[in-house]
């Protein structure tokens, strides 16, 4: 009985367990970050950080953004045109701003004209997708 | 049968248990959540000051002088040599401590005559970083020869700019890896001092609103700061540092800043989203303020520089 049990239900959860990991080390998320930067320079932003994003449960990261400044989230992941990637923007007080996922479709960039100083966050989640392997890069112009 | 079935149950709880922690089965935190949750556990038990996690995302939270670099030669401002840290000053900087710190100014005095594109003192400052970088053995991530092509043969300044940000934060990312996020909070820190003086320096010279809103916002990033500072503080050097940075965030206290809220909109632009802001934020900074920031700011900074 144990032996038929460990044949159908431990030997699949370990090679599932197993893939998981697997696939969350070859996700290659400077590839993706290099994608992104040469996104952003043709509009004129220079870059200033990178976000690798990979594993299902997304990242969450925090930036001080200056008024006056004009920033871009630029995203990038194996889909062209970011599918499944998606990027929410929260303001000082955490209170949503935009995301880049519209009324079921997906965008690429979120550009951003600063005049509020002060810690914003970015989110970068999942959706609809089993490519849990992205990255994003911040860039800014005056 | 009995006994197999439970250890059988046994191991799938435990297995299945194993399987939801390497899937992330708990919800996301924010860096405040694990931060408080860090401050709570330290109450109870001897550890770690802060999670690595933790550490990281402030770490990236702190912008890049690059950006105050921009601003100021935006505003018509002429490029000025002699407000820069000396890159022939690298032999007094012998400790790991100074070596960060002053792996910070450099990079951004770097940025700053870079983006003027002064070659023949970007080469000098390329030269400080390297000497940095080596002493705290981390120059396998500076890509020496690149920027150093890229700097004097006057290619595209995004991409020098690119290749010195981009090893700068693989540098800072492996000091992480190693649990040295003390070193790259250093190098942040030293960064930041210089940015800081170099925009009061300027400010003194060219006084102008824009300068001042931008010093004076500069409160929001002190905080962050001091706060990863913190976490080091049974350092003494740090423990040192902190105390100065204090001083700086007395005067600090006095600068406000001042929100209007109203609501944001958006726009959709073929694969983007277009924000358009609509609160402003009003920062309080008067010339007092500059004279006393900009003191104290020297004042450090030389601590750090000689």
């Amino acid at each position: 009985m144990f032996k038929i049990m460990f044949n159908k239900l431990f030997i699949p959860l370990i090679f599932l367990f197993t893939s998981v990991n697997f696939l969350q080390a070859q996700c290659n998320t400077e590839a993706y970050i290099e994608k992104s930067i040469k996104k952003i320079q043709p509009q004129g932003f220079t870059f200033v950080k990178s976000y690798p994003v990979s594993g299902k449960e997304g990242k969450k990261f925090s930036y001080v953004f200056s008024s006056g400044s004009t920033y871009i989230i630029s995203l990038s992941n194996s889909d062209a045109n970011t599918k499944g990637f998606v990027v929410t923007l929260y303001d000082v007080n955490k209170k949503e701003l935009t995301k880049s996922f519209v009324e079921g479709k997906y965008y690429a960039s979120i550009n951003f004209p600063c005049k509020m100083t002060g810690i914003y966050y970015m989110e970068f989640t999942f959706a609809n997708t089993q490519d849990f392997c992205a990255a994003a890069v911040l860039g800014m112009k005056k | 049968m009995k006994k197999y079935n439970f250890t059988f149950a046994l191991f799938a709880s435990a297995l299945f248990a194993l399987f939801l922690t390497a899937c992330g089965g708990e919800p996301q935190k924010t860096s405040e959540d694990l931060l408080k949750k860090n401050k709570e556990e330290q109450k109870t038990a001897k550890g770690p000051a802060v999670s690595k996690e933790v550490l990281a995302d402030i770490i990236k939270s702190i912008p890049s002088p690059i950006e105050i670099s921009f601003f100021i030669k935006d505003l018509q401002i002429k490029y000025d040599k002699t407000i820069s840290n000396s890159s022939e000053n690298t032999q007094k900087y012998n400790t790991n401590y100074k070596q960060a710190l002053n792996l910070g100014i450099y990079s951004t005095d770097l940025g700053y005559c870079n983006i003027y594109e002064q070659k023949q003192d970007a080469l000098g400052y390329l030269g400080a970083v390297k000497e940095m970088t080596t002493g705290l053995k981390m120059d396998q991530f500076l890509d020496f020869n690149t920027i150093k092509k890229l700097a004097t043969t006057g290619s595209n300044l995004d991409s020098l700019l690119l290749v010195t940000t981009a090893n700068l934060e693989k540098i800072n990312e492996h000091l992480q890896e190693k649990g040295r996020a003390d070193l790259t909070i250093l190098i942040l820190t030293g960064g930041w001092l210089e940015s800081l003086y170099l925009t009061c320096a300027i400010a003194k010279k060219h006084a102008n609103e824009a300068l001042f809103s931008r010093i004076g916002e500069q409160k929001i990033i002190l905080d962050q700061l001091l706060l990863l500072l913190s976490f080091y503080e049974s350092n003494n050097n740090i423990k040192a540092l902190i105390e100065d940075m204090n001083k700086l965030q007395t005067i600090y206290n006095d600068v406000k800043i001042t929100y209007k809220y109203k609501q944001a909109s958006t726009k959709q632009q073929g694969d983007q989203i277009i924000l358009e802001q609509n609160t402003e934020s009003e920062i309080q900074f008067t010339s007092k303020d500059l004279d006393n920031v900009f003191k104290t700011t020297k004042a450090i900074r030389e601590k750090i520089t000689e």
